[in-house]
């Protein structure tokens, strides 16, 4: 089979049975997807590459703890979202949005489209700032990362319902802080 | 590019070289098993002491004092199974605690489970009490005799056959003892005489128990649990008899054959 129309769950089965080589392509496929991510929670880069090598080698590691009938997308990411606060709690640093994001929150969110612009970046940060990782992360995950709820779900256990109105919660967080702020 | 390729190669060189290896199958295995099946047992224990609990409530004089109205209710909650309860309590508590631990416990929310997990524990638990499997323990002195026998003392409520009747006092046998009780505080004594099973609430004297309310439980089938673990072995009713024939009060006949037993 062409390794390019495996799927991840295919590629974890040969990689656990079969070749341990095929986890490159894991790699391939995952490394630009969270560092992404991963940027969100340190902008040095030295850092951000340790821990994404940490989290593809724990990733490999416990491979064989990764239910198959599953997502594996959503187990990586899993991984990473906990070696990240991990890395957050250690440095004690906070949340970090490219300018570019904001602007997709906002876009996307509907958060403050009626309000001055030009205080979206700063407004929008330090928003994002006051809000507690309780709404941030589904936040991020859905707007930012593009991850269904049930995505979502599984890489920051919650129930699915509880996604969607953390997301709605945080939305109206966001545009209530906004809206005094502005 | 050359970073991704960097990143690539530095982990997949520490997989070839087997610097970091996958961990066995089997460890994964051990670790669901035992999640498993140690939520399964939290469950069952659960199930069992509910069960426990019901059964002893119902078996034994606890439920029954709350007859006497207000009064009897000092006497319930001291007779109450607290070491059951609290135990079903923890145990519900580790089963909430393993199921955070399982993979499906995110995808109903916590109220939910809970629900569940309270719907399984009582139905079941009510269910085993229909059956036999507390006459076997109690035959066989498992689980019960622990949560029986460590009970708090009784200060308000005491129950069990009348073994001796002397005028408006009494000796009962408890599951505590012989108990030498004071009738002459209750207005209408009914008739009683020797075996019947008699539940009382009243308080403690120097003397022994001063009776405010007195009822005879004339279903030979109920309490079980206390007719059975009444201590036939310290009472010896010829020396009680032959105390009485001697003309001494009933109080020091109750202390002289406590002292023989002793």
């Amino acid at each position: 089979m062409n390794l390019k129309e495996m799927t991840d769950e295919e590629i974890v089965k040969v990689v656990r049975e079969e070749d341990k080589n095929f986890y490159a392509e894991i790699i391939k496929r995952y490394e630009l997807k969270l560092s992404h991510y991963l940027r969100k929670f340190t902008r040095n880069h030295d850092e951000l590459d340790d821990i994404l090598q940490t989290v593809f080698l724990k990733a490999y590691e416990n491979l064989y703890g990764f239910d198959v009938s599953k997502k594996f997308s959503s187990w990586i990411y899993r991984i990473a979202h906990n070696e990240a606060i991990n890395q957050l709690k250690k440095n004690k640093v906070k949340i970090n949005l490219e300018e570019v994001e904001y602007k997709i929150l906002d876009e996307k969110a509907g958060i403050i489209s009626k309000l001055e612009k030009k205080f979206i970046n700063k407004s929008v940060s330090e928003a994002l700032l006051k809000l507690s990782s309780k709404y941030r992360d589904p936040l991020i995950l859905y707007y930012l990362e593009d991850n269904s709820y049930e995505e979502i779900s599984d890489i920051l256990r919650i129930n699915k319902n509880t996604v969607g109105i953390l997301i709605m919660r945080g939305k109206q967080k966001l545009k209530e802080y906004l809206k005094g702020k502005i | 590019m050359n970073e991704k390729e960097n990143l690539e190669n530095r982990i997949m060189n520490n997989i070839k070289s087997g610097k970091v290896r996958l961990k066995s199958k089997y460890i994964f295995l051990a670790k669901r098993l035992s999640l498993g099946s140690g939520l399964i047992l939290t469950i069952l224990l659960a199930t069992l002491f509910f069960n426990l609990a019901l059964f002893y409530m119902k078996e034994t004089e606890n439920l029954a004092y709350l007859t006497f109205g207000f009064n009897g209710f000092f006497a319930f909650l001291e007779s109450f199974p607290y070491v059951l309860v609290i135990s079903l309590i923890m145990l519900i508590f580790l089963a909430g605690f393993l199921t955070t631990k399982t993979d499906f416990s995110y995808k109903k929310s916590f109220g939910e489970w809970s629900i569940y997990l309270m719907i399984v524990i009582i139905f079941l638990g009510t269910a085993l009490t229909f059956t036999n499997i507390n006459n076997e323990f109690q035959k066989h002195k498992m689980f019960m005799s622990p949560f029986f026998e460590h009970r708090l003392p009784s200060f308000r409520g005491i129950a069990g056959p009348i073994v001796s009747i002397q005028g408006e006092e009494i000796i009962i046998n408890t599951r505590e003892g012989l108990e030498y009780v004071d009738l002459k505080n209750i207005k209408n004594i009914p008739i009683l005489k020797e075996n019947d099973f008699v539940l009382i609430i009243g308080e403690r004297s120097k003397k022994g128990f001063l009776a405010k309310e007195i009822k005879i439980e004339e279903d030979k089938n109920k309490m079980f649990l206390i007719r059975d673990n009444t201590k036939p072995k310290s009472f010896n009713k010829n020396c009680v008899d032959n105390c009485l024939i001697e003309k001494f009060s009933i109080e020091d006949c109750f202390l002289k054959c406590e002292n023989l037993m002793k």
